[in-house]
């Protein structure tokens, strides 16, 4: 199975989603935030795992009324993978 | 998890294709056993002579030709009826009274049908060969069809297999069907020109442009659906 960074590049992106971070700062469950935003358990967990290849502006508000956060503290984006110099040296 | 109405549709959809295929099955052992398909069953299939059931001898539509009304004249007969072609019995059974040929009868008035009387099998193959291809047609379609409602069924609709199956339907009803008429008209003219009836009679045909238009409306759809899929990939993932 892939790793999350390798699925990301299969994607095109480098978005990382901090939900279940954010879940157990907040002592959430998946369920109770399914409830809160009405969003199903099965897409909010196709988020937390990061196999979402895109999310609605309006998924995104309620995830953040719900987990008093901003956008940037759901989702950020990883640093590109550079090649170290006895990589370079060796290629 | 699909939901009540959904569900019930697609019951709905394959009780309705399988009373199709169910019909077109009848119909295809009826061509290849009754008294006017291809009568392999050598009358030992009794197909009572009722309207739902078909004609008992292969009966196709002609027209007066060149020779109609001189042979009206000859058998004295003042309008075109069952007297048109006359018929005899001889040491081989009944013939045409003018031919010797298997006997023939016009019957109709607004519109002419010429039966066969003691069909040679050349001319059953000829009649009843057309009709078996457009069942197996027929057959090929509803296959597809049931092939999408199961994708239906598990929910996963638009997917390119279904686009290629559109297309397949599509084609099937405008070639297939135009290509059916076709060897129709061809096989009915094979048995008029080899009856009793040739000279006096030809085959009443037009074709119908019908299977052309319904074959281009269904490539329009499978051009939809075939957009839909890759709207469906566009969206995949989307939370």
């Amino acid at each position: 199975m892939a790793s999350g960074e390798d699925r990301h590049r299969e994607d095109g992106h480098r978005v990382e989603v901090h939900l279940d971070r954010l879940l157990a700062d907040r002592g959430l469950t998946l369920v109770e935030l399914s409830e809160r935003v009405g969003i199903s358990v099965v897409n909010l967990s196709v988020l937390k795992n990061g196999r979402a290849r895109a999310v609605r502006f309006s998924t995104l508000t309620a995830l953040c009324d719900a987990l008093r956060c901003t956008p940037g503290d759901l989702l950020t984006v990883a640093a590109p993978k550079t090649t170290s110099p006895a990589a370079r040296q060796s290629g | 998890m699909l939901n009540p109405r959904l569900r019930a549709g697609v019951t709905l959809m394959r009780v309705l294709l399988g009373t199709a295929v169910a019909a077109v099955v009848v119909g295809a052992v009826r061509t290849v056993l009754g008294y006017s398909g291809l009568d392999l069953g050598g009358h030992m299939i009794h197909l009572p002579n009722l309207p739902l059931l078909g004609d008992p001898a292969p009966s196709i539509p002609v027209t007066p030709d060149g020779g109609f009304r001189a042979r009206l004249t000859e058998v004295g007969a003042k309008d075109f009826g069952p007297t048109a072609f006359p018929w005899k019995d001889t040491s081989d059974g009944t013939r045409d009274a003018y031919t010797g040929l298997p006997p023939v009868e016009l019957a109709g008035w607004h519109s002419l049908s010429l039966y066969f009387w003691g069909p040679t099998f050349r001319d059953r193959l000829a009649y009843a060969g057309p009709v078996l291809f457009a069942e197996a047609l027929a057959l090929t379609v509803l296959v597809l069809l049931w092939r999408i409602v199961r994708t239906l069924a598990l929910g996963e609709v638009f997917v390119r297999d279904n686009a290629r199956r559109m297309v397949a339907i599509g084609l099937v009803v405008a070639a297939g069907g135009s290509l059916a008429q076709l060897l129709r008209a061809l096989g009915w003219a094979d048995m008029v020109a080899h009856s009793a009836a040739a000279g006096v009679v030809r085959v009443a045909w037009s074709f119908s442009f019908l299977p052309l238009l319904a074959g281009a409306v269904i490539l329009l759809l499978a051009e939809v659906f075939r957009q839909g899929v890759g709207m469906r990939a566009d969206v995949d993932g989307l939370v």
